[in-house]
């Protein structure tokens, strides 16, 4: 069947589907695409609000989750600065300390930057390319900090442990081989625990974009 | 924003109903299972209604909404990664693509098209529904030339897969 042939096909279908006004037994009535401002926005039809509400929509479900992560960070970081003082009573407790503090900071910046990011995207203004790409760009570095996240979260626990029991190095000492076979067992779980939710995952997503370059630029 | 909020919403719910057949086709040649088409014909209408804030009227209503349609079709589609196939051997069963009333020959063409990449599908969508190169070209963010090019590859590309269909 040639391009040409399908075009003759698509437009004298289309043109008997707007005089029947009917397509598949289920065109949508008023009241039903009103039903489903309404799934979208319960309770309420008003315009106003229903458009601010950053709450519906893939972009704005992942900008408010964004926006819930960089909030509990913060709180973080406020528990982590009261316990200052701590830091300063050991050597152990201040690598602790600074560890989490530049985790925490590092963690803020990435988020601020995803919702940079988010707040670019503009599925009514972006081509349909520059849209793909930026998506999976952005999933691309979500996926990342999930893996980076997930893989420093023995080091981090350890960084904790230095942070509140620090000062004891006796006891640091005698728990080490442990501290050190549980880090190791929980790197090396973590890579084969992640290699295929993620590591796959990263791929996939780079083919597409690769997939979506080559299309917007071989001619 | 104006005055009224009802009478905003009423604009936008005209609208909607006046371009509805533009979303049921992307939705058509994006998705075969009726069930997710009909979340996917929400999450159209859900994001053409947060954009509408925005929306300027510098171009046709339509077209604005076609470029919204796909870009949301093509992201549901992959997040669900549900109808990615290469071949049109690996097309599911494409009945209900069709719409009602269409013979073996719209069948015919909807498996063709589904069994291209998203973004050659939209290319093909735009195509078929008689947009000028320069409108498709914005939208998809390629070139004027690339679109008669990619055209040309898609048109050999369906000519085989038709001759699969064919001897199948």
């Amino acid at each position: 069947m040639e391009l040409d042939e399908m075009k003759k096909l698509w437009q004298r279908q289309h043109a008997k589907s707007a005089a029947s006004e009917e397509e598949g037994g289920s065109t949508i009535t008023r009241s039903k695409k009103e039903q489903t401002l309404s799934i979208a926005y319960p309770g309420e039809q008003d315009a106003e609000r229903a458009a601010s509400d950053k709450s519906r929509g893939y972009l704005n479900r992942i900008l408010r989750d964004e926006y819930i992560g960089l909030s509990l960070v913060v709180i973080l970081l406020v528990a982590l600065l009261s316990l200052t003082d701590r830091a300063f009573s050991a050597a152990p407790a201040m690598t602790g300390y600074i560890i989490l503090l530049f985790s925490l900071l590092a963690k803020i910046g990435t988020a601020i930057y995803k919702i940079a990011l988010i707040k670019q995207i503009d599925l009514a203004a972006d081509s349909l390319t520059d849209f793909a790409i930026k998506m999976d760009r952005f999933q691309l570095l979500v996926t990342r900090e999930r893996l980076i996240g997930l893989s420093s979260i023995p080091f981090g626990l350890v960084s904790l442990y230095l942070l509140i029991d620090g000062y004891q190095f006796k006891q640091l000492i005698d728990i080490l081989p442990r501290l050190v076979l549980s880090v190791v067992l929980a790197v090396v779980i973590s890579y084969f625990m992640y290699k295929k939710s993620y590591f796959d995952k990263i791929k996939e997503i780079k083919d597409h974009i690769r997939a979506i370059k080559d299309f917007r630029d071989s001619v | 924003m104006p005055a009224s909020t009802e009478t905003y919403t009423n604009d936008f719910l005209s609208l909607i109903a006046a371009n509805e057949r533009l979303i049921y086709k992307v939705c058509r040649v994006y998705e075969s299972d009726a069930d997710i088409r009909q979340d996917m014909f929400q999450e159209i209408v859900l994001q053409a209604w947060s954009a509408y804030p925005r929306y300027r009227q510098a171009a046709a209503f339509s077209t604005w909404l076609y470029r919204i349609a796909l870009n949301t079709a093509i992201t549901f589609q992959r997040r669900s990664k549900r109808n990615i196939v290469t071949s049109v051997a690996e097309v599911p069963d494409v009945h209900a693509m069709a719409p009602v009333g269409a013979d073996e020959t719209y069948e015919r063409m909807y498996k063709l098209i589904a069994s291209l990449p998203a973004m050659e599908k939209a290319l093909v969508v735009l195509y078929l529904d008689d947009y000028p190169y320069r409108e498709i070209a914005d939208m998809l963010g390629i070139s004027e030339s690339n679109v008669g090019t990619k055209l040309a590859r898609i048109k050999e590309k369906l000519r085989k897969q038709a001759a699969v269909l064919t001897n199948a």
